[in-house]
């Protein structure tokens, strides 16, 4: 059990009301504006990540297989970035339709390149973010996000229940 | 021909997208005479001839229906070959046939006429036929589509228009011209020859202040048959959902597997969310609050609840949107801390920033 406040008197959270914990939960005002990775790091360390909604861009070693990155994904053998072959044209991270989840994209410059996955069939697995520069992730509703150069790995969430990518 | 907009071409293509937008939210009646003249158009620069037949229907579905009727009609009397012998598979079917009887296949016509009420609603067996022949016809590279520009696509249809009046590209837009004025004067149209089979416009559209198609109130698009889609931002939700939120239950909110229908519907939920846990006997195993970003600004809450069932539910929100999305967390996990990385490919501890 956590605590919210540090300081006496401390209160078991665990006696609020469903309601008084959605007001908690509703109380806190979103952050609207820019994530700006990149101001703070000049190349994130591997394995460190960011996360807009329901996906994942993680940060991964170009030289060497990113299974040790992505733990939670079932890979029976070696990931690596030559599994990335086919050039994605819109930046777009998420595939299907004209649902909200479709609209989480990367702007694509010349030293800024998506790549999907033409070996894995793995629903959990993302296209790759391959940038010689700074980028964008923008989103429609979810606040974009600037990171430094480097190679991402995007994931998807988890739905426990299904093991299946979130949906939505 | 211009590689480059002035501030005021940019200004004026926005008056051509507010146009466009207005014939895309039109409501009214179709005007015959204006259809029949843009028909004539698009037939001829489609087919190279005068319109055969111009049908209208109420709904896309009745039109789309009639086509793929009228198909099926001439085929049976070219060859005596009825819709029940494509549909068992009694007679070899070519490429070219599949080609053009396709979409009757993948249907029993029981479903063809449940579908005027709700086309999505396929049963299991025809769901099948529909994988396994959409499959079949991607190999062989097989285009099926008839269907045609409408007001519904106005959109794009607005920058072609605006390209064509004052970009300089007279030349290369010229073909889509007739699709223009069809666009304009139609909703979805199907060709088939020289027969054109077009839908009414609908009869009501919501959007909500986002432009998302959205009404808590009754359908979001609606036509004059009443065939009509349930949508809240812009998500399509099913039907009795909004009509009937009172009939919304614990068990089928926790049978949905898509985050957004099983938010809104734990929303509508009679009570709202807070009588959903009560409800499900929930029990709040954790809650905290952690940073947006590693730097420091802003945070969020999250709660973390047995609800009886084998996974506990994350409650929390993004931290830039403001919405509280209901999640299953992993079976066994006490803390909210457990249950985002049961969910999550990397601990939270290497998660820098979240939006």
């Amino acid at each position: 059990m956590t605590y919210i406040n540090s300081n006496p008197p401390k209160t078991d959270l665990r006696d609020l009301t469903a309601t008084q914990v959605l007001n908690l939960i509703n109380s806190n005002p979103p952050e609207t504006g820019l994530r700006d990775v990149a101001a703070h790091y000049q190349g994130i360390p591997f394995g460190t990540g960011i996360r807009q909604g329901d996906i994942y861009l993680i940060s991964v070693d170009p030289t060497k297989p990113m299974n040790p990155y992505l733990t939670r994904v079932n890979l029976s053998s070696a990931l690596t970035v030559d599994d990335y072959t086919q050039a994605n044209t819109t930046g777009q991270l998420v595939t299907g339709g004209t649902s909200k989840g479709a609209s989480h994209r990367v702007v694509l410059t010349n030293k800024v390149k998506v790549f999907n996955n033409s070996r894995w069939i793995n629903t959990l697995l993302g296209p790759l973010v391959k940038a010689d520069e700074t980028f964008m992730l923008t989103h429609d509703e979810h606040a974009d996000i600037r990171l430094p150069q480097g190679v991402y790995q995007v994931v998807y969430q988890l739905d426990a229940k299904t093991m299946r990518q979130v949906q939505d | 021909m211009k590689s480059s907009m002035t501030p005021e071409q940019q200004e004026l293509l926005h008056e051509y997208l507010d146009k466009w937008k207005d014939i895309f939210l039109d409501t009214s009646p179709l005007d015959m005479e204006k259809l029949r003249s843009a028909s004539e158009l698009y037939v001829r620069k489609l087919k190279r001839g005068p319109v055969n037949k111009l049908s209208v229907y109420k709904s896309p579905l009745t039109a789309c229906i009639a086509a793929k009727l009228y198909i099926l009609n001439q085929y049976h009397e070219e060859t005596g070959i009825t819709f029940y012998d494509l549909m068992d598979s009694k007679v070899p079917v070519t490429k070219k046939e599949y080609n053009r009887y396709y979409p009757l296949l993948v249907m029993s016509e029981d479903t063809f006429f449940q579908g005027m009420e709700d086309i999505t609603q396929l049963n299991e067996k025809d769901k099948f036929r529909w994988k396994v022949l959409d499959s079949w016809l991607r190999n062989e590279g097989v285009v099926h589509a008839v269907s045609g520009f409408g007001n519904h696509t106005g959109i794009w249809l607005a920058y072609l228009e605006y390209f064509y009046d004052h970009m300089g590209y007279k030349e290369e837009l010229e073909p889509f011209f007739a699709h223009i004025a069809m666009a304009k004067a139609s909703g979805w149209v199907w060709v088939v020859d020289n027969n054109l089979f077009v839908s009414e416009r609908p009869t009501q559209i919501h959007f909500n202040e986002d432009n998302e198609l959205s009404n808590l109130e009754g359908p979001s698009v609606e036509w004059g048959d009443k065939l009509s889609y349930y949508s809240i931002e812009g998500i399509t939700v099913p039907k009795y959902i909004i009509e009937n939120p009172a009939s919304i239950t614990v068990q089928a909110i926790n049978d949905t597997f898509d985050v957004d229908i099983k938010r809104f519907m734990m929303n509508l939920y009679q009570g709202g969310v807070s009588k959903y846990l009560e409800d499900s006997s929930a029990k709040l195993l954790d809650i905290d609050t952690i940073p947006i970003n590693v730097w420091g600004t802003g945070v969020y809450t999250r709660a973390l609840y047995d609800i009886g069932l084998p996974n506990p539910l994350l409650v929390a929100t993004d931290g830039s949107t403001g919405t509280v999305y209901y999640l299953n967390a992993d079976e066994g996990v006490t803390t909210c801390s457990q249950a985002h990385n049961s969910i999550s490919p990397v601990d939270e501890d290497n998660i820098l920033a979240s939006s």
